[in-house]
């Protein structure tokens, strides 16, 4: 299993924004999180990749406890697609060098980086600025950044949204280069149906939860803020 | 007046701007990193710790210099490195009463760069040292209003300089232990070029950094 837990919880100003009964990713899976907007999505997503600690419950990430702030090969084995696009100041190819680290000359890491964007498409806006950007091209530039690490699991945040077909095609066959190379998919879109045929496992979030009492305890929140994940779809 | 356009005032205007353009470098290369460092760490006694940043950028400078004169007079701690009365003093008082001001300032300016540029530096797992700076460089406008800010306090200070320095001729005398003896002395006329003088060379700073934020960005 890449991630296991039990009665995960989140909470935000003492408002319950996410909880999860029983969490099981395995590995090379195409895990979808699905769920309306507001029901947590979001939240399980950043505390899956080390952005967040939960308020209760423990993450296991490859049968070792995830604690913040990740080690260095926690952080090597996950990349992530937040939901909002966002570039770090410089060109398009400098945010996809800088996700491939150190230990090769800059003329290979540029090379591989521009492998990455051809891949993409997007190969004619490697030395245009972050700031000129499409969001759908920012979509993409954020991709190539998260492929480029070559991670074993890959974390998306609703990277559907706001997009055309075009865009949706490209974003599936990257996804589907990753998966057949081994590696792991989780993805969330608040919409079962869209990743109906995609998902070999799907967690179905609820609503989000009324205010609760900051104080209550997990075992009083109700249920229907809860729903338990589904047998695989396929 | 002739002495007021003289070598003795070219000579107080270089030991002004030396001392305090040493003290903001020392305060800048301190200051900097530990507002990074409070900005990226949250523990606890981290809001006490920017109460006390944020108390102390009203340090008086007369306590500065009181301070420091009993670490560094001849009976002090530090009294056999012999600092007293010398430049390098004046600027130790100074970069103490610059270095809240920058660390509060630049946190300030950390605290208002996108919470997403640090989400994807940590999720990218850049390591700690590149994500300091490119994150002071995504707040460069703040952080240099920060050097600005404390240099102007430190430039037109006079307790410490004059406790620490001793307005020694041709030594340790600046614009503004020179005002003050001038005015001591009912040199009324030359106090006020000399203030007015502090004024253009403070200006003429500040025209500088406002230049160097304009191509910045460009």
């Amino acid at each position: 299993m890449i991630y296991r837990a039990q009665r995960l919880l989140h909470r935000y100003n003492g408002r319950v924004a996410l909880q999860v009964h029983d969490l099981a990713i395995p590995q090379g899976s195409r895990f979808a999180v699905v769920g309306p907007n507001g029901c947590g999505k979001t939240t399980l997503m950043e505390i899956l990749v080390g952005l967040l600690a939960p308020s209760e419950g423990e993450l296991f990430f490859y049968d070792r406890p995830l604690h913040l702030p990740l080690d260095k090969d926690q952080r090597s084995r996950v990349a992530y697609v937040a939901q909002q696009p966002f570039a770090l100041p410089g060109s398009v190819i400098d945010n996809v060098v800088l996700a491939l680290g150190r230990g090769r000359s800059r003329a290979q890491n540029r090379r591989i980086a521009f492998g990455w964007l051809e891949l993409l498409g997007i190969e004619a806006l490697a030395d245009r600025s972050e700031r000129t950007l499409s969001v759908g091209q920012l979509r993409l530039a954020t991709l190539a950044r998260a492929a480029a690490r070559d991670a074993p699991l890959l974390v998306l945040d609703e990277p559907f949204a706001f997009v055309d077909e075009t865009f949706e095609a490209i974003v599936q066959r990257v996804l589907e280069r990753h998966h057949s190379a081994g590696g792991t998919i989780v993805m969330t879109n608040p919409r079962r149906s869209a990743l109906a045929n995609w998902a070999t496992e799907v967690l179905e979030l609820g609503a989000a939860a009324p205010a609760n009492s900051p104080q209550a305890p997990a075992e009083q929140i109700p249920d229907r803020a809860v729903a338990p994940m589904s047998q695989p779809s396929r | 007046m002739n002495q007021f356009f003289g070598v003795e005032t070219l000579a107080i205007c270089v030991t002004s701007l030396k001392t305090s353009s040493v003290a903001i470098v020392a305060a800048s290369l301190l200051g900097v990193p530990v507002a990074l460092w409070a900005s990226n760490n949250y523990f606890a006694g981290r809001g006490a710790l920017v109460t006390v940043f944020n108390t102390l950028t009203a340090l008086p400078s007369v306590f500065v210099g009181v301070l420091l004169y009993s670490l560094l007079s001849r009976s002090g701690p530090l009294g056999s490195l012999e600092l007293l009365y010398t430049w390098p003093a004046m600027s130790m008082g100074q970069t103490l009463l610059a270095l809240p001001l920058i660390v509060s300032l630049t946190l300030a300016a950390l605290s208002r760069t996108d919470p997403r540029l640090r989400k994807e530096l940590i999720a990218l797992g850049i390591p700690a040292w590149r994500t300091g700076w490119i994150l002071v460089k995504e707040a460069r406008f703040g952080v240099l209003a920060a050097v600005v800010a404390a240099f102007g306090r430190v430039f037109t200070e006079v307790g410490s300089a004059l406790m620490l320095g001793g307005n020694i001729r041709h030594s340790t005398r600046t614009i503004t232990t020179s005002i003050a003896m001038e005015t001591s002395k009912g040199n009324f006329e030359f106090g006020l070029g000399l203030g007015f003088l502090l004024l253009a060379v403070a200006l003429a700073i500040n025209i500088g950094f406002h230049s160097l934020q304009e191509t910045r960005a460009r």
